[in-house]
């Protein structure tokens, strides 16, 4: 009985604490990945954690090396948050996939991906935009 | 009688599990986020400190020594910073009188700050630093580098609250009715 009665009131302090978990560093409330699907196309892949959201208007990409080209980023259609001071903006929450047309490097150079993203945490704070350096790996069948 | 002790031991742990449970809940339901900073406590780096204003007039911290100093990290970008400034500006107005100074320290481009403080009608002092006032804030112990993020230091200059997110007047008056 006494282990039981252990057991019940471990997993009420452990079901609590669990409120008290740490504000997450930018690097984990906002994963992004980046890969070349298919020749001439980039996926984004940004894996937001439950409570943490992504501004859309806040997204913003470049290539790398000179002499590639991103083509207009597919941004899904998100959801709009209102704000009395922003007014609506839309926000992404969970998992989101951009794609991306782009050009091919000079002389079949490998492609980095320069994503800039900027979030929130619904407990009141906001991180400062964040810039991710992506390299990208080919899609198979290509260079 | 072992029953009996075994039902004690059971009561007293999940009495302790509760307050746990309790204490954590009324953290976050008081609007603070406690988590996310750390006890880092170089307050002499923010004395030292000399950033300029919005329009470019470079003033050092250390001028507002000796006041009840209430120093606001914020940006244009966050949204809950936006939030919480109109009650800074009540508070800066009904406090001065005491000895109370607020000053804000945006990680931001001074343009912006600027048409951001004529817009709300700031009324204490803005100073802009961009993203480097970032590490700054870390070192008065903003670990994740978040906003807004709220330090209130006494008349000798030491840290006596930290708040990471919005800071609400109740909360603020009741820190700085110890230390008036």
């Amino acid at each position: 009985m006494l282990d039981r009665c252990i057991f019940i009131a471990a997993s009420f302090l452990v079901a609590t604490s669990v409120l008290a978990e740490d504000l997450l560093d930018p690097s984990v409330a906002f994963r992004t990945a980046a890969r070349l699907v298919k020749p001439g196309l980039i996926e984004v892949r940004y894996d937001t954690a439950p409570g943490y959201y992504l501004y859309r208007d806040r997204l913003e990409f470049r290539i790398e090396p000179a002499g590639a080209t991103l083509g207009k980023p597919q941004l899904p259609p998100g959801k709009v948050k209102e704000d009395e001071f922003f007014g609506k903006s839309v926000i992404y929450r969970n998992r989101t996939v951009v794609r991306i047309p782009v050009s091919s490097a000079p002389a079949g150079q490998p492609l980095t991906l320069i994503a800039d993203l900027q979030g929130c945490a619904d407990l009141g704070v906001c991180y400062p935009p964040v810039r991710r350096t992506l390299p990208l790996a080919a899609a198979p069948g290509t260079q | 009688m072992t029953s009996l002790r075994a039902i004690a031991i059971c009561v007293a742990v999940a009495v302790l599990a509760l307050s746990a449970g309790y204490a954590t809940h009324v953290l976050l339901a008081d609007g603070t986020v406690a988590t996310g900073i750390s006890d880092a406590d170089d307050v002499e780096a923010l004395w030292k400190s000399e950033l300029p204003d919005v329009h470019g007039v470079r003033t050092s911290v250390a001028h507002w020594r000796g006041s009840v100093l209430v120093v606001n990290f914020w940006a244009t970008w966050c949204t809950p910073c936006r939030e919480e400034m109109p009650s800074f500006v009540t508070l800066q107005s009904e406090l001065a009188g005491k000895g109370v100074q607020f000053i804000g320290i945006a990680a931001d481009q001074a343009d912006k700050v600027d048409r951001f403080a004529k817009e709300l009608g700031i009324n204490y002092p803005l100073l802009v630093g961009g993203m480097d006032v970032l590490d700054l804030s870390a070192k008065l112990g903003n670990r994740i580098s978040a906003l807004p993020f709220t330090v209130i230091l006494d008349r000798q200059g030491r840290i006596a609250h930290r708040q990471l997110g919005i800071l609400k007047p109740e909360k603020l008056k009741s820190v700085i009715a110890k230390l008036s």
